[in-house]
């Protein structure tokens, strides 16, 4: 009788989490999933005037070199992006947690970033630092005397992936660095004190104690890169212009949005929110492989201290 | 006791939840009807208008709509206004307004909805040629601008007028007056040689002639392309898979004209990493002379160039054997709508020409710097220069002359024509790049 009364008090009290979960999370992914394989002119267009399409969207999307192109930059972003944010991140925590001077006040400046909005840094970025005129890297490379370095065309189309990189990982890395201090701090001293007693140096220990702790929590930041990378869009967006997308620096996200709502400059373009749709479940399906993928890897990797 | 009141609790907090699921939309009366006893023309007109704006309540424009709502409610007490201020989504959301009836009036860049939606517009034709009794009695048509509605007639694409225009906008190319008299040009080049002529006096003279930057340097190819071989090769240009027209003489002859302005020094050094609107900055400061553009860049760069700014402006020059000459041009302007199934299309309408005629034409064209849209209203002393221009068009054709219809294709040329504009690759492997983007080898 009282197990059954506490059945209830848990049913009810989950019911509106439940309700929340359904209507903000399942019915919107099982409406993507049925959208992507209709023709839809607008994302707002009734069901009734839906037009059946089979899997033509997907076909069409397989066919069309700027969207497999957007993958490519999306796994030069994962890579290239993930292994030097990580390393950086990784190597400011192993500073910052040896006991170096004025930790709090390095913490906050490396995570400050993290809190102003990506809209505002990336505007910082393209006309404080890359600009070619007054630009932070021109003004800083002249006064050295790197004349050739100062010239550098940031924002070229040549060099325009490169240069929102730079400008993403500066803001990435506090993240992530909060991440592994906060790890870092979880494993007991007395096994480095010991270590050292051994006569480990900090390099050795870093490599032989800290790092092998290190799996369960590289789990956890490479799921979180995945995803973010995947949503990755503001910053291609803010990178190209205000009227056109950039191609080099195109995101499977951003061919989605611009896909189902249009760009500025799209003025004489059809949207197909359906396109649109099916390109969502095609991220779905790749944050699914990839977080089996991880966690295949990183099996029972779990420390507890 | 305790559970049953457990249970209300998470009643209440269900319903919330349901609740909050509701329109969010800012509806507010913009005034109510009051008695109306001293009102001129009190009566002559009721109902109520729903109007769906794209500005945003915080904009120049927003305030000018205000204004001429307010005045029009006390012209005529009877007639209650509604605004959403949805701003720039407006295009992205308006059809299910549409579908459930929630609208009357509703507005958008003309070429962004006007093609798409013109089957919920009511058509306008009958009620622009009738008197109006928000114009004195004239009809619209006599106080229209007769380039804006051919406009609006092409971009709604069907035999009726399906919008009233307003806050016009027309392209071409904005120029330093000043540097051009220093130079001693005294004439605004029509041909494509002429403009070479004029780009080389200016280098002379030691003025940067021209700059691009990424907002608008898709234009200048286009331009090119399209006074030369019209809008359907254009279109066939950038749809056609096979990519065969890509070795037509002519696109070839207008990239090396695209890369001939690079190697002859007529370029800002920066085009290829100007990023908007670095490219316009530069004509402001005076680094650079000319700047292929639409005419609210004059109001963007306003806090650079102050009110004393000389500026002038040309279209297009046309090349040598051109289709189209330059009275071909592309003008853009806001569209009003009235829905098809509007409580009272008629009021509607003549809501929209009191706020695009008379006092308010010349209210927002004063405080959103732009080009009036009635025939009779007086320019701001900063776009006289655009008159000229917007006057002797005579056919209006899309934005790059729709360059950008494949939304697949433009991305890749739009860094494929600043690279070569700014002297970061040839004619040739610009003709490659931009082949192989639309046959996809």
């Amino acid at each position: 009788m009282k197990s059954r009364s506490r059945n209830i008090m848990i049913a009810v009290f989950t019911i509106p989490a439940m309700i929340a979960i359904a209507t903000v999370f399942v019915y919107p992914v099982i409406r993507t999933i049925m959208m992507s394989f209709f023709t839809i002119d607008n994302v707002v267009s009734r069901m009734s005037d839906w037009t059946f399409a089979g899997v033509s969207n997907y076909v069409q999307l397989i066919q069309t070199p700027l969207f497999r192109q957007t993958w490519v930059t999306f796994l030069k972003i994962w890579v290239f992006g993930g292994i030097v944010i990580m390393c950086i991140a990784m190597l400011f925590a192993v500073i910052l947690t040896s006991g170096v001077r004025g930790k709090s006040f390095w913490r906050a400046a490396i995570y400050l970033p993290n809190i102003i909005s990506a809209v505002a840094l990336a505007n910082m970025w393209i006309h404080y630092a890359y600009n070619p005129n007054w630009g932070l890297f021109h003004n800083i490379f002249s006064a050295l005397g790197l004349e050739s370095l100062a010239n550098f065309q940031w924002t070229s189309p040549d060099h325009l992936f490169l240069a929102m990189m730079v400008a993403y990982c500066f803001g990435a890395v506090g993240y992530y660095m909060l991440i592994y201090i906060a790890e870092i701090e979880k494993i007991p001293q007395d096994i480095f004190e010991a270590a050292k007693i051994d006569g480990s140096s900090g390099v050795h220990s870093f490599f032989h104690i800290t790092l092998p702790l290190f799996r369960g929590v590289f789990k956890t930041t490479i799921t979180l890169w995945t995803t973010g990378t995947l949503g990755f869009y503001i910053w291609s967006q803010m990178f190209s212009s205000n009227r056109d997308a950039s191609a080099q620096i195109m995101t499977p996200m951003y061919y989605m949005i611009r896909t189902t709502f249009g760009d500025m400059a799209s003025a004489h373009t059809e949207t197909n929110a359906g396109l649109g749709a099916a390109i969502c479940v095609m991220v779905m399906l790749a944050a699914g492989l990839a977080f089996a993928l991880i966690s295949r890897i990183f099996k029972n990797d779990e420390f507890t201290f | 006791m305790k559970k049953a009141l457990s249970l209300v609790m998470a009643l209440v907090l269900a319903l919330g939840l349901v609740a909050c699921g509701g329109t969010g939309s800012s509806s507010q009366p913009a005034s109510t009807p009051a008695s109306g006893t001293d009102a001129p023309e009190a009566g002559s007109l009721s109902g109520t208008i729903r109007y769906a704006s794209m500005w945003s309540e915080t904009e120049a424009q927003a305030d000018v709509i205000k204004a001429a709502i307010e005045d029009f409610t006390a012209l005529y007490p009877d007639v209650e206004i509604t605004v959403d201020w949805m701003g720039r989504d407006v295009r992205k959301t308006i059809q299910a307004g549409l579908d459930a009836g929630q609208y009357d009036l509703w507005d958008s860049p003309v070429d962004a909805v006007l093609p798409n939606y013109t089957d919920y517009g009511y058509d306008l034709t009958e009620l622009m040629a009738a008197e109006n009794p928000v114009l004195g009695g004239k009809t619209y048509n006599e106080v229209a601008n007769p380039t804006l509605m051919e406009a609006v007639k092409d971009a709604g694409g069907a035999d009726g007028v399906y919008a009233v225009p307003y806050t016009p906008t027309v392209i071409g190319i904005f120029y330093n007056k000043d540097q051009f008299a220093e130079a001693g040009i005294t004439k605004e080049p029509t041909t494509w040689d002429e403009f070479l002529a004029t780009c080389e006096t200016l280098k002379g003279a030691g003025f940067t002639p021209m700059s691009v930057d990424d907002g608008y340097v898709i234009l200048t190819f286009a331009s090119y392309l399209g006074r030369l071989k019209g809008l359907d090769f254009i279109d066939q240009l950038v749809s056609d898979t096979s990519g065969a027209l890509w070795d037509d003489p002519a696109v070839v002859e207008a990239a090396e004209a695209m890369q001939e302005l690079w190697d002859k020094g007529y370029m800002s050094v920066n085009s290829a990493s100007n990023k908007y609107p670095a490219g316009q900055n530069e004509v402001a400061m005076g680094n650079a002379t000319m700047y292929l553009v639409g005419s609210y860049m004059l109001n963007e760069v306003k806090e650079i160039t102050g009110d004393e700014f000389n500026w002038g402006c040309f279209a297009f020059p046309a090349p040598e054997g051109s289709e189209y000459g330059i009275e071909v041009n592309t003008i853009g302007m806001q569209a009003l709508q009235v829905a098809k199934n509007a409580t009272d299309p008629e009021l509607a309408f003549y809501f929209a020409t009191f706020f695009t005629t008379g006092e308010y034409d010349k209210m927002m064209s004063e405080q959103t710097n732009s080009i009036p849209t009635a025939s009779d209203t007086e320019w701001p002393a900063m776009l006289e220069c655009a008159k000229g221009v917007l006057n002797s068009t005579t056919v209006n054709v899309p934005y790059g002359f729709g360059i950008q219809s494949n939304a697949d294709f433009t991305p890749i040329y739009k860094e494929q024509i600043q690279k070569l504009m700014g002297g970061q690759t040839d004619a040739a492997s610009f003709l490659a790049a931009c082949k192989s983007a639309v046959t996809g080898k």
